[in-house]
């Protein structure tokens, strides 16, 4: 009797939020689920069309899994997979950078001189320096006025412009970077731990706005700082014999290969020696096929340097209706309408090279139509030519324009995002929770280095890495939208299931039974690998 | 098996607060000592810096024949004992022990013997596939003893290995802590706040206050012989009476006076070692133990009385605890034979041990008059 009355009470208090919860989040919850299984559209069945909702089983789950939607579902889970490949590298990047910053940087001496005033005085140089530099914009040269993109809302840019932002990005980096040298060594690791964590601060649609501007193929920061180092090898490459660069890209893959193979032996030995465990030689097989697949790869694409550097510019054995056709073929794809595009491959004089039939088609299409053009007559011109899709030899990327760079893009900028953030507060906190003596001790018994970091660091984090893994891999899976909606509006394939999801729920039909099926897969997806993580992990943190 | 000498050693941190001012003491080969000090007295620095875990500001300390300042704490050839035993949560016991050898580079077959061996010396041979987690409290701390064991160093250092157990773990594991050192016969370092540990297991106690060494011996002569006021009040229990007062000469002897009603005649040869002192402050200092109510055998008079307010007794079982105000609020204590109508609340007269009083200069740090140290 009493323990019911009991339980009433405690029920009453819990009521204003259960009701919440069972109004705002339960309830759709179990909706969405009933609409997934229902064709329901809002295009079709709504306020004011008396059509009726029908129920139509698993149809939906059956199109998107295996029917005629799969192709694209498969295709956007393919890419979401493939922007959560950076969620290790960010995982592993925060923590050793929550590890470099644990310490102290300064010595405590250095950092007493420096008086707050004297900081003041040297960031204001900086700063006004770099405040001068990009409000002085030097004379306008008179004859130049190319117009070299006219991406929307940035303006057209000439080739003028594009130097002085060349020139004052690299000012305003050398200040910054001099600026943020002055300040680590004046406040040590604070100020470092307070800079990196900055970016967690920043609302994610102005980052991504912010990476935009990094990734714009002329012009951007990331370009500008990528053009020099490769004309440089673009000449090297050119004015030297092509067997030296084969030579040098078999060299390169051979001795990874025999670095590989003595670390394979000497991991052999020691376990069979008893000197080292299991783990251990786990550990040492990452390193050897992380080495392994880097000096293929750098061997790989030294190799095809001279392929890709001497290609000559524009020769093709298309012809012009060739290029016509493709560019007919692209009009769906491209979001142009057919008859323009139709017009357009009209006009194509023949015996033009691909680059200026293209050049012809450019003030006509959008600088991303023109890109992915420009893509599919290179990849047509010359099976050889990968990574690089502009004709002029070895030039930067076109980031967040063609569809073979754009999700790299957002994975770089992804990595950026997840080494500076939370997981790298977390990994802080955790680390300021290893007790000091455990360290000693491990000194005393003679581990240093990595055999500390193995026996004590890593271990002593592993609550903290699973919790991280887990948030992150459910994030990864979840992510995208943001990504996409902003810096390629869902172009150059980079659209995510979530992103996906939308588009079939708020776009054209509003297939609501669609994106309702889309969201449970998800959380099914999300369900398993979590529940998979917290069987592995579990066991590594007891361990 | 090692001498250890520390020659001068100081530390400072951040240039400025001193935390070891001039340690010099060489531990003999297969001695126990003790440091002793209250939190902060800088006992667990200069262990530290044995250990290498501390740079050494100034002076030096050897290992043996060796000058250990430069060296890696792996390399001093010495095993540390942590407060909070500082065990690796995820190795079992066995890895916990095996550790430091396996990193030796000792071959897998000789690792395994010294485990198994020093696991049965500790009787924790039924522990060793468990982790550290499952243990007891005491049981870890074995495991810690293990671990520093098992490495066979020249040099034992324990850093408060005790104060994580309850009191009664504490005496038998300080026993048996006693009996290892007399097995091993290593040269051993012994760190803590405890007085009672000190006394019981030190061949030789260090008492250190503010970074200093305050008196270097063996722990009797330390309780009989303290060398200055604060060495007295810190070692023994309960600790030592103090009262202020006077030298004062009249009736041609030589008088210890509060000002009030204590009036105490110094016997004839501890008046001529304090004679420089007539008509300066002291503080007069008995263990609560060189107290009688009857003046009888050593605590026969004249001029060895002194009488008190009591407050509250204290049955110990063959003795009893009284406490005592003295005329001029000064708190003592007085270790009696027991009897069971010791009239609580009156004033009562307790007679002195005169051999056993200590006289010692004014101050915190004052320098025991009757013994001075050499």
């Amino acid at each position: 009797m009493k323990s019911r009355r009991a339980l009433l009470i405690a029920l009453a208090f819990l009521l204003p939020n259960l009701i919440g919860f069972l109004v705002f989040t339960f309830g759709p919850i179990l909706y969405s689920l009933w609409i997934s299984l229902t064709d329901w559209a809002l295009t079709r069945q709504n306020d004011f069309n008396e059509e009726p909702v029908n129920f139509i089983g698993v149809e939906n789950y059956q199109r998107l899994l295996v029917g005629d939607e799969s192709v694209l579902f498969w295709d956007y889970f393919w890419n979401t997979v493939f922007l959560m490949l950076g969620i290790p590298i960010g995982i592993a990047g925060s923590l050793v950078l929550a590890m470099m910053l644990s310490t102290r940087t300064t010595p405590r001496r250095l950092s007493r001189r420096i008086s707050l005033s004297t900081l003041i005085l040297v960031v204001t140089i900086l700063a006004s320096f770099g405040t001068w530099v990009v409000t002085n914009p030097g004379p306008r040269p008179t004859d130049s006025a190319e117009v070299l993109s006219s991406e929307e809302g940035l303006g057209t840019l000439t080739e003028w412009q594009v130097d002085r932002m060349r020139s004052n990005g690299t000012v305003l980096l050398v200040a910054t970077l001099g600026g943020m040298a002055f300040m680590g060594i004046a406040a040590g690791s604070v100020f470092f731990r307070t800079v990196y964590y900055l970016p967690s601060l920043l609302a994610g649609v102005a980052m991504y706005l912010l990476w935009k501007a990094l990734f714009r193929p002329r012009g951007g920061l990331i370009n500008a700082m990528l053009g020099p180092p490769l004309e440089w090898l673009q000449s090297a490459v050119e004015s030297t014999p092509p067997w030296l660069w084969y030579a040098l890209g078999i060299t390169i893959a051979g001795i990874a290969a025999l670095l590989c193979l003595s670390m394979v032996l000497t991991g052999v030995r020691k376990l069979a020696s008893g000197e080292s465990g299991i783990t251990a030689f786990v550990g040492r097989l990452g390193v050897v096929v992380t080495l392994l697949a880097t000096g293929a790869g750098l061997g790989y694409t030294t190799v095809q340097l001279p392929a890709q550097a001497l290609l000559p510019n524009g020769v093709s054995n298309l012809t012009a209706d060739d290029i016509a056709s493709v560019v007919l073929e692209m009009g769906g794809e491209a979001g142009v309408s057919g008859e323009l595009l139709a017009s357009l491959a009209g006009q194509i004089q023949p015996d033009v090279t691909p680059e200026d039939a293209i050049a012809q088609l450019a003030p006509a299409v959008t600088l991303d139509t023109e890109s992915r053009l420009r893509e599919v007559v290179y990849s047509r011109t010359s099976a050889t030519k990968i990574g690089y899709t502009a004709g002029e030899g070895l030039s930067p990327p076109e980031w967040l324009i063609s569809s073979r760079w754009a999700k790299t893009a957002i994975v770089i900028m992804g990595v950026w995002l997840g080494i500076g953030g939370s997981n790298m507060l977390l990994y802080l906190a955790g680390l300021s929770n290893i007790p000091p003596e455990l360290y000693e001790a491990a000194a005393i018994d003679g581990a240093s280095g990595w055999s500390r970091f193995i026996n004590v660091t890593w271990p002593q984090l592993a609550p903290t890495t699973f919790f991280i893994v887990i948030m992150s891999t459910i994030g990864g899976l979840q992510g995208g939208f943001e990504q996409a909606m902003v810096m390629t509006e869902g172009k150059a394939d980079t659209i995510t299931l979530t992103y996906y999801l939308y588009n079939v729920a708020f776009e054209d039909e509003f297939q609501l039974g669609l994106a309702s099926a889309i969201a449970w897969i998800m959380f099914a997806m999300i369900f398993v690998m979590t529940a998979l993580n917290f069987r592995v992990g579990s066991q590594m943190v007891n361990d | 098996m090692a001498e250890v000498k520390l020659d001068h050693v100081r530390k400072v941190y951040d240039g400025t607060v001193v935390a070891v001012e001039d340690f010099h003491l060489t531990i003999k080969d297969g001695e126990f000592v003790v440091l002793v000090g209250p939190s902060g007295c800088g006992k667990s620095t200069t262990l530290r810096m044995v250990a290498g875990l501390e740079e050494i500001s100034d002076g030096t300390i050897s290992i043996g024949d060796r000058v250990v300042n430069d060296v890696l704490p792996k390399d001093r050839d010495i095993a540390m004992v942590f407060q909070n035993y500082a065990l690796y949560p995820h190795m079992t016991v066995y890895k916990n022990m095996a550790f430091g050898l396996m990193l030796r580079k000792l071959p897998r077959d000789q690792i395994h013997t010294r485990v198994e061996q020093t696991a049965a010396m500790l009787g924790i041979e039924h522990l060793l596939k468990r982790r550290p987690k499952a243990l007891s409290g005491g049981q870890r701390q074995r495991v810690a003893l293990g671990r520093a064991i098992v490495r066979e160093p020249k040099v034992f250092l324990f850093d408060e290995p005790l104060s994580n157990l309850d009191a009664k773990l504490r005496v038998t594991t300080r026993t048996e802590i006693k009996n290892l050192h007399q097995r091993l016969k290593t040269t051993t370092i012994y760190v803590t706040h405890d007085q009672e540990e000190a006394m019981t297991l030190g061949d030789r106690i260090v008492v250190m206050s503010e970074g200093k060494v305050q008196q270097v011996d063996t722990p009797l002569n330390i309780y009989r012989r303290p060398a200055n006021r604060f060495v007295a009040a810190f070692l023994g229990s309960p600790p030592m009476n103090f009262i202020q007062g006077k030298l004062e000469e009249s009736e041609g002897g030589l008088h210890f006076m509060d000002g009030q009603y204590i009036d105490l005649t110094l016997p004839g040869e501890m008046a001529s070692r304090v004679a420089s002192h007539k008509g300066k402050a002291v503080t007069l200092g008995f263990r609560p133990t060189a107290m009688s109510e009857t003046a009888e055998g050593k605590f026969a008079g004249p001029g060895n009385s002194l009488t008190l307010q009591t407050s509250v007794v204290e049955p110990l079982g063959e003795r009893i605890d009284v406490s005592c105000t003295s005329s001029t609020g000064g708190h003592l204590v007085a270790r009696i034979e027991a009897r069971d109508d010791f009239p609580v609340g009156d004033r009562v007269t307790f007679h002195l041990d005169m051999s056993h009083v200590h006289l010692f200069a004014d101050g915190e740090f004052g320098p025991n008059l009757v013994h001075p140290s050499a």
